[in-house]
């Protein structure tokens, strides 16, 4: 008998499936909530949970196959009309739903899960259509656990059973492992091919044959074989009988039969690290490439032009690869958020609408696993203080029902996301208010502060304007952690809102942090990168040119005035005797536009970004840094924290 | 060599007239001095960032930190690699004296009158050796107290 085979090595892969069935079950039911007529939705439900409560049945975690077992006799009520997906249902569901995903985090930690006896009641209870709790009633036993000594042979004749695996299990040895299992409930194994042993050394096969002593429900229990996931086939034959007799066997039921095309991605997991190290070592071929280039230029070798073009053009490719499959969509991230919005909304007596549009866009992981938080936070946000109350939302004249929406769309080289709500806007006479409240402004300042000045309030740690603190935004912390959060990205964020009709935040990310276009420039004898995006050209201009606007010097571009930085003065390093001509760089961020004089211009080349650590994060003026060929450093300026000095 | 089960290895150095020492544990490498990028506008006890085998790695001048007369880098000051949470940070120190067992006898309690500069939260005690006095000084602690100032 394969008891003897630890469990605890097919966990991982069940905790991995079960989290994804889970995934779609909530995205699901939030989606069912809004149309509780979609029988197709309850249907999609259904067989998830069905799946979830056989894969935890073979795996003997109990715990989870009855409250699966519970939510899908609620399922199963609804898709027969006997109750309707709203209201106590719709929240038990979601409870129900909620102790899964406990459940499957204490299998994880490799702990046994708590069962749920009050919440199968009740489960129990609305499946009846009963949507009041009732006294809790014992549970029947579950009617599928045959008793050993129960066992009559049905056939003297040993039984094979042949199964093909789908070509896409990408784990057969553990689905080999786990028919073994269930066989042997219901019949006696003399033998398998692979055998055990090789099925528990993980040897990659695509089909198995067991010959079995067949018990009482043995049938029933190939039916259910032929209904699990990755499985092409299943055919059963009496020893002796030529293959071809053989029969085919049905899957147990048609609507678990369909469970199978819930698709899992057919991928390969690779640790973040090792996409990580692959990087880098792309990041040195890049580096190495450049002066590969460079030297073959200088040599004039047709034959090494050639070997050279040739390198370089893999090298691209490379590169484009690599950093494509660091890339997934927005959505991964998103998934939960509905369901969030939906929870907070209830649970302030809120209608909430949310759409996402754009969230196939890609993004770089290390983007993407940063930017969930403060999206998250905006969110909080909008449902808490932007969304107004039903009755506000009737007064105004608006329809009871709000919107969130968050729209991703590329721009150039950049990714903005949009988050909106079309709620009550930012009362900037209350941010006034507080402002002189607070002593950040005097009220002079107050009343004649513009709107951006006083938006930017809003990013400052602690400062919050709504009276009562709320167990949802917490107490004015967010915004600013949202901003540092953006800031640390190497993105922005900006808030636009007019009273009445709703607040926008608009969030500007880049694709990718790894690997940039970047102009070289020199000050003081140092490099620097200054990122490709933020510059709109290079300029030389005379000394001449520099006029002064009060204290601070300006120069003119084809009529338009900017202001001039000279980048030693900023780092506080001597300036040089003065020059005739200044080597300028014309920068832009966001809606503002700057020179920075520098000593020197460089080259133009693409440079792998590295972050700085803690100490030195919050130094204006710098952003990261990237390791030349030579090995040396450069800095990479932050353009954005040099205008707004 | 003594073997005593109540001692450990301290890396010892010197700053200034004074001699320190860290718990060899702590120490990743050491490095003589290389080109160290500087940092305009960072703390002051920074004194820049190395590159050290393709990462990024800030070097803090612990003379500045510890508030001692600052002094130009030569050929026997070394950087002290401390790994940090994942992410190593260089200590630059006037030179690297030795490696040496302590015995946790020999190691006295912080006493009050601790120079200037040196804040007692970083220091784990004062080693007696011979006519010696050696600071132990914890460099994590050092790093968290550093990172809050800045």
């Amino acid at each position: 008998m394969p008891e003897e085979i630890d469990l605890a090595k097919y966990s991982k892969l069940f905790v991995n499936e079960a989290r994804e069935y889970l995934r779609s079950l909530n995205e699901t039911m939030v989606e069912l909530e809004k149309e509780p007529d979609d029988m197709d939705k309850v249907e999609t439900m259904f067989r998830a949970c069905h799946t979830i409560k056989g894969m935890a049945g073979m795996m003997g975690f109990k715990a989870i196959t009855e409250t699966a077992h519970a939510l899908e006799d609620l399922l199963n009520a609804m898709n027969s009309k006997k109750v309707k997906a709203t209201g106590n249902a719709v929240d038990v569901i979601f409870r129900g739903l909620d102790a899964l995903e406990v459940m499957i985090i204490s299998i994880e930690r490799g702990e046994q899960a708590e069962e749920v006896p009050d919440l199968i009641d009740q489960l129990r209870e609305v499946a009846k259509g009963n949507l009041r709790k009732k006294a809790a009633k014992k549970a029947p036993p579950p009617k599928e656990k045959i008793k050993k000594d129960e066992k009559e042979p049905v056939a003297t004749r040993k039984s094979i059973l042949f199964i093909r695996f789908a070509r896409r299990c990408s784990f057969p040895a553990a689905r080999a492992f786990v028919i073994m299992k269930e066989v042997s409930r219901t019949a006696t194994i003399v033998k398998s091919v692979p055998s055990e042993n090789d099925i528990d050394q993980e040897l990659v096969f695509e089909e198995l044959t067991i010959t079995v002593e067949p018990e009482k429900g043995f049938e029933e229990m190939v039916r259910r074989i032929a209904a699990m996931h990755d499985i092409d086939e299943v055919k059963v034959g009496s020893e002796g009988e030529p293959i071809d007799k053989w029969k085919s066997v049905v899957a147990a039921k048609a609507r678990s039969a369909q469970a199978i095309d819930t698709p899992i991605a057919q991928t390969i997991k690779v640790g973040m690290n090792k996409l990580d190290e692959l990087l880098d070592d792309v990041s040195e071929l890049v580096i190495a490439r450049s002066r590969l280039v460079e030297k073959t230029t200088a040599h004039g070798d047709r034959d090494l032009a050639d070997i050279t073009s040739h390198i370089d053009k893999l090298t691209s490719e490379i590169q484009s690869k690599v950093l494509g499959i660091r890339m997934i969509p927005l959505e991964t991230v998103m998934a939960r958020f509905p369901r969030m919005v939906r929870d907070i909304a209830k649970n302030q007596g809120k209608e909430i609408e949310f759409t996402v549009d754009g969230g196939n866009i890609e993004l770089d992981r290390t983007v993407i696993d940063k930017i969930s938080d403060p999206i998250m936070h905006i969110l909080r946000n909008c449902v808490d203080h932007g969304i107004e109350s039903l009755n506000d939302r009737k007064k105004a004249k608006k329809r009871s029902r709000g919107h969130i929406r968050i729209v991703a769309s590329k721009q150039q080289d950049h990714v903005l996301i949009e988050i909106s709500d079309d709620g009550r806007g930012i009362d900037y006479d209350r941010i006034r208010e507080k402002a002189v409240g607070r002593r950040l402004m005097t009220r002079e300042e107050a009343d004649t502060a513009l709107a951006r000045d006083l938006l930017d309030l809003l990013f400052q740690a602690g400062f919050s304007t709504k009276e009562e603190v709320s167990q949802v935004s917490g107490r004015g912390v967010g915004l600013d952690i949202v901003r540092k959060g953006v800031e640390d990205l190497g993105g922005s964020v900006m808030i636009s809102s007019s009273k009445g009709a709703g607040t926008t935040f608009s969030l500007w990310l880049p694709f990718t942090l790894a690997i940039i276009d970047a102009m070289l420039v020199s000050i003081a004898d140092q490099t620097y990168a200054v990122p490709m995006g933020t510059i709109s050209e290079s300029h030389r201009f005379d000394v001449s040119d520099v006029k002064k606007i009060r204290t601070r010097e300006v120069v003119q571009l084809r009529g338009e005035v900017m202001p001039l930085i000279r980048m030693r003065t900023f780092f506080g390093i001597h300036e040089i005797e003065q020059e005739a001509e200044l080597s300028v760089l014309v920068v832009q961020s966001r809606e503002r536009r700057a020179a920075l004089a520098v000593d020197d211009l460089m080259a133009h080349q693409q440079i792998v970004v590295k972050s700085l650590d803690s100490h030195l994060r919050k130094v204006r003026g710098i952003s990261g840094g990237t390791i030349l060929g030579s090995g040396k450093i450069a800095l990479i300026l932050d353009v954005d924290s040099i205008l707004e000095a | 060599m003594t073997y005593e089960s109540n001692s450990k290895q301290y890396i010892a150095f010197k700053l200034d007239k004074e001699e320190f020492a860290f718990d060899i544990s702590s120490v990743k490498e050491i490095f003589p001095t290389q080109n160290i990028t500087k940092v305009h506008r960072s703390p002051s006890h920074i004194e820049g960032v190395m590159n050290l085998r393709g990462k990024l790695v800030t070097v803090i001048d612990l003379r500045k930190r510890f508030k001692l007369e600052a002094r130009q880098p030569d050929e026997t000051s070394r950087i002290i690699v401390i790994d940090s949470a994942g992410a190593p940070v260089g200590f630059l120190v006037d030179e690297v004296t030795e490696v040496t067992r302590l015995a946790t006898e020999s190691i006295e309690p912080v006493p009050a009158y601790v120079a200037d500069g040196i804040e007692s939260e970083y220091v784990i005690g004062i080693a007696k050796v011979n006519d010696r006095l050696i600071t132990l000084v914890d460099p994590l602690k050092v790093l968290e107290l550093s990172s809050e100032d800045s």
